[in-house]
């Protein structure tokens, strides 16, 4: 499946999309680690139902809040996913 | 008086909207100084403001309506009284008041602006606009980077389907210039919408820009 990065999370990781293997959340993030070589996860804080990516990177951990969408939803709003684009996406937040 | 004679052609397609039109502008803050502004030079009549802040000097950086004799008083009527210096002719009402869950929002509202700096006040503002079956603007910035997209009850997903996992960071740094950017393509979103012009708005797509690396890119939202 194609992997997007939108917002400030391409300049993070290094690249705009990637292709990997279809598989469940936790697979694909596998792939994109290895593809990428930095090790990348994907929490959901199930008490406030917020979304983050961490990111390692030379022994440093980083936190990003994040929304993931899987062929245009959102995947808090989804049943399972499906193959096709999953859009990892890092908004703004301030006014 | 607001003299348009130089650029009465732009005007044409604008005139009863301008007049007709009831725009309600949530946050007085960075983006909300922008779009007041372009708000008022365009010589949009009805205007209601929402803010319950004060000047604070951090927010001199991007607030461009506000000034260093402004700090300690509230955004809603100094913005109300530096807009009306601009067009005396604008009918701005204004409300001191935090928006919550509760907040009872009376009277005609044709579209709303997000210029609030938070996501769970944006979501009230989604429910809101889906209650009144209006336009929401929404736009958000930090960094070198905004955003934006139109929520249109009955064509687009709501606010919540789109940014459902998001947490607002509490302080977020933020360089004028994306204010400024974001705040000015928000008003012209909105002259889209209430032309009607949906084919060119951003109705299922969000705008991403990262003023850093000349980044401009159009999400389509399926």
């Amino acid at each position: 499946m194609k992997v997007k990065f939108i917002g400030g999370i391409r300049y993070l990781i290094g690249i705009k999309e990637i292709e990997v293997e279809f598989g469940s959340l936790d697979g694909i993030f596998e792939s994109i680690s290895k593809k990428l070589g930095k090790k990348i996860n994907y929490t959901l804080e199930k008490e406030t139902n917020k979304s983050f990516l961490i990111l390692n990177e030379n022994g440093k951990e980083m936190k990003f809040s994040v929304v993931i969408h899987n062929n245009g939803e959102n995947i808090l709003k989804k049943e399972k996913l499906e193959n096709g684009e999953l859009s990892i996406i890092m908004p703004v937040g301030g006014g | 008086m607001l003299d348009i004679s130089r650029h009465i052609d732009l005007y044409k397609k604008l005139s009863d909207k301008l007049n007709n039109s009831h725009i309600f502008v949530a946050g007085a803050g960075g983006l909300g100084s922008v779009v007041l502004q372009n708000l008022v030079r365009l010589g949009f009549k009805n205007i209601i403001i929402y803010d319950h802040k004060e000047i604070d000097p951090p927010d001199l950086n991007r607030q461009i309506l506000y000034d260093s004799k402004d700090i300690g008083k509230k955004k809603t009527l100094v913005a109300r009284k530096k807009l009306l210096k601009i067009n005396p002719l604008c009918n701005i009402k204004v409300f001191e008041e935090k928006i919550t869950k509760n907040t009872k929002f009376n009277g005609k509202i044709d579209l709303i602006f997000d210029c609030v700096d938070n996501i769970e006040t944006r979501f009230i503002l989604d429910e809101f606009a889906h209650r009144l079956n209006i336009p929401l603007i929404h736009g958000a910035v930090q960094e070198y980077r905004g955003q934006i997209t139109v929520i249109y009850p009955g064509k687009t997903k709501s606010l919540r389907e789109l940014f459902l996992g998001y947490s607002s960071p509490k302080n977020p740094q933020v360089l004028p210039p994306t204010v400024f950017i974001t705040g000015s393509l928000l008003v012209s979103e909105a002259l889209k919408i209430l032309n009607k012009d949906f084919e060119n708005s951003l109705i299922n797509k969000i705008l991403f820009f990262d003023i850093f690396y000349n980044d401009f890119e159009v999400i389509k939202l399926k």
